[in-house]
């Protein structure tokens, strides 16, 4: 059985590295944040009386299932300093302490009460529960000493001994799963993100909706604008996010069900096809009353009603201005930060938008044939898309090196 | 089966030594001793929440050769499942491992309750059967139904991972080849070699199990053959509804892969000046079809000679690349329209006219074309509805197979065994059909890989005194779990595939099921405890 080194512990990376380590193989995912999961934490459940399929709940399960899994170790806090390719693929990285061994950690929560400076909080998701660190808080990282979280800590769970720890982690092969960036709404200067205190992102949204049943007090009128960020060439952006669409149609789903006296007016270029029940969520939301209006608005600006107003210019040239009270704004995807410097030292091709290419249409397999790509790092996709992709990824890692092995004992150089 | 020399334990967590202090422990583990015909023995564990001390627990429990273990601890612990995770890596019956709540009141109440619960349930475990376990062997082959792109992908990787794959193709041809061989390239074809490709052949019944199927397949000649298999793969493709094909007339209006195939012969047709590309008819389509469409666009348009409508209700370009390519039509010249509302194809004077309403403009409209193109998969497409029923596969509110239930994507369905791919359950775009098709390959693999399936025979007991014959529980079985036997006459349960739900016992009139695990004596040991 092989090792395997993941780069990016969210939904991507912890679906494939726990498919391999099923598989009886031991994986090392490499985080960069202080928590694991990535970007999939900050979504709610979007279910009203029904599931509405967003895939969620079943991400966060298998987030948990990844990180208490034997053969997996996810390493947070991790900044990959240099990357060697030999017989093994080597990633030399620096890790921040105090790290954490969710192989011994109980929830406790100790640590948190320890802390002197409070830096340690506890995060939970369903069942997943994890303890971030913020290390710019943490005394080690200001030059002092502190064993505090670790004394209390009745697991031993976590470790210490110095700020920095360096580890050298090799592999048969690496899997890039990296993510992306949400679209900051705030280049778009004309929709008043940031200025205007009503004007929020989809992921914003969320995050809301994750702990409340409606984005304001009472009946509101909501507008969503779809494709901000993205289908724009101006912002180099010429490409469509894939999850506007549904995360603005369940969205607006939940709000009208939670709110019914609520308007809600969904402002977009074309309403893309995201899964097998959609025609009957956009054909229900129509009966519900949502209104679909097919431009986007040019500009959002504050009425003297104290409402946001909405500027729109039609085919004619005529412009409109409609009052709404809120306005959500569907950012969509871009390649990570980072990304440029991830493709550089794991030798990855990105294409025209930033995005790492793969080898084939059909393939995972970057043009190295150890290194590999899944997720929203390669392109904008679902939670399950990105599922499915990931279990396949996973399959093909396996088959490489099934290939790979074979070569070798027949005495043939590997290209 | 009541073994009276079955060894049973109790597990008690102090949590780290928070939930019990040592003297409670001493007074739980002496209101525990000596009640009841087996003496349990206790263990002392700690920090159950961590994956480290379950695996410690598991091995504790193998060393002291435990049946039945009452695990006593905190809450969370019986929500995470963990009470029949720990019994299926200690090789115990899921049922052996009877959870404890510890409640969190105070002092002397938690241990007096403590104790009472232990005693409950370690009189009702000591009821539970041990039951035996059968050994199934699995069939390794596969057989996939379908030679489209879903089919041909799943089976190359299944022959990959060295499983014996049969594909059957309704059709006199395998019509997945070219389609795939054109996005994978010529050296696809080679990694077919070795998986058997029966054209013209039909299921027409399927019995059997997961891991035992057995089918009767129509073949060339009229004749039936009998085909054995471990798992099945469904990978039918979509169907046009009969009554939507007379929409295509052959002279002026045809399939849109028939324009596709025709892209080669159009430009000795210099009548043809105008073609409409015609997407979304009846349903809304996916990004598949737009693909398809704006690329046929881009290679018919031609500003000397031809003139390429492409009419959708959406733009679909959730895909890297898409956006690029309907820029890119829409500069050669494509006219795309969007419209909302039925549209209408009339032939008038020798030309096709298409009624429609315009969304962007907000009017009717018309246009004038010498060819129309008609994506099937805007037209009533499901599928096939009477394989649906032959397999007992449940299917979804557009008449694709598969549930729409996030737990079963993307290949599993309502039947343990038998998975599905492709256009059948509503995939069409093809990068993402290969994705799934690794998916069921997967999931073949970790079915059929060991080889054998190991199951407890502890799913629901028919008593054939009461039985009726009447059908009650194999009609309501969610789960197709329950058939009947006839030489004993009455109905039995299927192990293999048996969720254990009780449906069954609750519905049957005859009161003559009951599950093993809770049955009436469990439940009165509970109260003999108390």
């Amino acid at each position: 059985m092989s090792k395997y080194l993941i780069l990016g512990s969210g939904i991507s990376g912890c679906t494939a590295g726990y498919q391999l380590a099923e598989m009886g193989n031991t994986v090392e995912i490499i985080e960069k944040e202080a928590r694991i999961g990535g970007k999939v934490l900050d979504y709610c459940c979007k279910a009203t009386e029904e599931c509405s399929r967003c895939g969620v709940c079943v991400a966060v399960s298998q987030l948990h299932q990844t990180l208490h899994h034997p053969r997996v170790r996810i390493t947070t806090g991790a900044t990959v300093k240099q990357v060697k390719k030999a017989s093994k693929i080597s990633v030399q990285l620096d890790r921040l302490n105090p790290s954490i061994d969710y192989q011994k950690c109980i929830q406790c929560g100790l640590c948190v009460d320890a802390c002197p400076t409070h830096c340690i909080s506890r995060l939970d998701k369903g069942e997943l529960v994890q303890y971030a660190v913020d290390f710019s808080s943490c005394l080690l990282h200001k030059g002092k000493s502190c064993n505090a979280c670790v004394e209390a800590c009745p697991a031993g769970a976590l470790s210490a001994d110095e700020a920095t720890s360096e580890l050298d982690l090799k592999g048969e092969a690496v899997l890039i799963a990296s993510g992306h960036r949400t679209y900051d709404a705030g280049r778009k200067i004309r929709y008043g993100y940031g200025r205007f205190e009503n004007v929020l992102t989809g992921a914003e949204a969320e995050e809301i909706l994750s702990s409340r049943r409606t984005l304001g007090d009472g009946p509101e009128s909501v507008a969503f604008i779809q494709c901000v960020g993205s289908r724009d060439p101006k912002e180099g952006n010429n490409y469509c996010s894939a999850v506007c669409c549904s995360y603005a149609l369940r969205l607006a789903r939940i709000l009208k069900h939670n709110s019914p006296e609520s308007e809600i007016t969904i402002y977009y270029i074309d309403i893309q096809n995201f899964d097998k029940a959609f025609s009957s969520l956009r054909r229900s939301l129509s009966e519900q009353g949502v209104h679909f209006v097919r431009s986007i608005p040019f500009r959002v600006q504050q009425a003297g009603s104290g409402k946001l107003q909405l500027l729109i210019e039609n085919m004619d040239g005529e412009q409109t201005e409609v009052e709404h009270d809120r306005v959500v704004l569907s950012v969509g995807m871009e390649p990570a930060d980072g990304a440029e410097g991830i493709a550089a030292a794991f030798g990855v091709e990105q294409d025209s938008f930033g995005f790492f290419n793969s080898r084939a249409a059909t393939s995972a397999m970057s043009s190295d044939e150890r290194v590999f790509v899944c997720g929203t790092c390669h392109e904008p996709m679902s939670i399950p898309d990105s599922m499915a992709a990931a279990r396949g990824v996973a399959q093909e890692i396996v088959r490489a090196g099934r290939l790979s092995e074979s070569a070798q004992g027949s005495g043939t150089k590997k290209k | 089966m009541k073994d009276k020399q079955q060894r049973i334990g109790v597990v008690l967590c102090t949590c780290g030594g928070s939930l019990f202090t040592e003297k409670q422990l001493e007074r739980i583990s002496k209101g525990i001793e000596g009640k009841g015909a087996s003496a349990p023995e206790i263990l002392i564990h700690s920090n159950l929440c961590s994956s480290d001390q379950q695996r410690n627990l598991v091995k504790r429990i193998r060393a002291a050769r435990m049946d039945k273990v009452v695990l006593a601890a905190c809450a969370p612990v019986d929500r995470e499942r963990l009470p029949e995770q720990i019994a299926r890596k200690a090789g115990l019956s899921e049922s052996a491992v009877y959870p404890v709540a510890v409640k969190s009141i105070k002092g002397k109440a938690r241990v007096q309750r403590t104790t009472r619960e232990i005693r409950k349930a370690v009189s009702a475990v000591t009821q539970i059967p041990r039951f035996d376990t059968r050994e199934i062997t699995l069939n390794r082959s596969v057989l996939v139904l379908g030679g489209g792109p879903a089919g041909l992908y799943t089976a190359a990787k299944l022959h990959s991972l060295g499983y014996p794959t049969v594909v059957l193709e309704k059709q006199q041809q395998i019509t997945g080849l070219e389609a795939v061989s054109a996005y994978e390239g010529q050296g696809f074809k080679k990694r077919l070699e070795g998986v058997r490709l029966q054209t013209g052949s039909q299921l027409v019944e399927l019995r059997g199990q997961v891991g035992r199927f057995t089918a009767r397949v129509a073949v060339p000649g009229g004749d039936e053959e009998q085909v054995e298999f471990g798992a099945l793969v469904v990978a039918t493709g979509a169907v046009l509804e009969p009554s939507e094909a007379e929409l295509y007339d052959q002279q002026a209006v045809v399939p849109l892969a028939e324009l596709v195939r025709e892209t080669e012969n159009l430009p000795r047709r210099r009548e043809i000046r105008h073609i409409a590309i015609v997407l979304d008819t009846r349903l809304e389509e996916t990004k598949a079809s737009s693909e398809l469409a704006l690329q046929l666009a881009v290679d018919l348009q031609d500003p000397d000679q031809r003139q390429i409508y492409l009419l959708c209700r959406e733009v679909r370009v959730s895909a890297l690349g898409m956006q690029g390519l309907y820029d890119r039509a829409r500069q050669s010249g494509v006219q795309v329209i969007k419209y909302e509302g039925p549209l209408s194809l009339d032939h008038v004077e020798g030309k096709l006219k298409i009624s429609y309403r315009d969304a962007i403009f907000e009017q009717e409209s018309e246009l004038e074309c010498d060819l129309a193109g008609i994506s099937p998969l805007g037209l009533q497409c499901r599928a096939d509805s009477s394989l649906a029923a032959i397999l007992g596969l449940s299917t979804d509110i557009q008449g694709q197979l598969q549930d729409n239930n996030i737990h079963f994507l993307p290949e599993a369905t309502n039947r343990p065994g038998i998975f599905v791919a492709g256009a059948c359950r509503g995939q069409f775009y093809l990068p993402q059909i290969s994705v799934e098709a690794e998916n069921v390959a997967f999931a073949v693999d970790q079915l059929l890989g060991s080889g054998t399936l190991r199951v407890e025979l502890s799913s629901p007991v028919v008593d054939p005194d009461k039985c009726i014959l009447c059908l009650t529980c194999v009609r309501c079985c969610p789960y197709q779990a329950m058939e009947v036997d006839h030489e004993a006459g009455a109905a039995a349960s299927i192990p293999e595939v048996c969720q254990r739900c009780g449906i069954c016992a609750g519905e049957c009139p005859a009161r003559a099921i009951t599950l093993p695990a809770w049955s009436e004596e469990v439940l009165l040991g509970q109260l003999a405890g108390n």
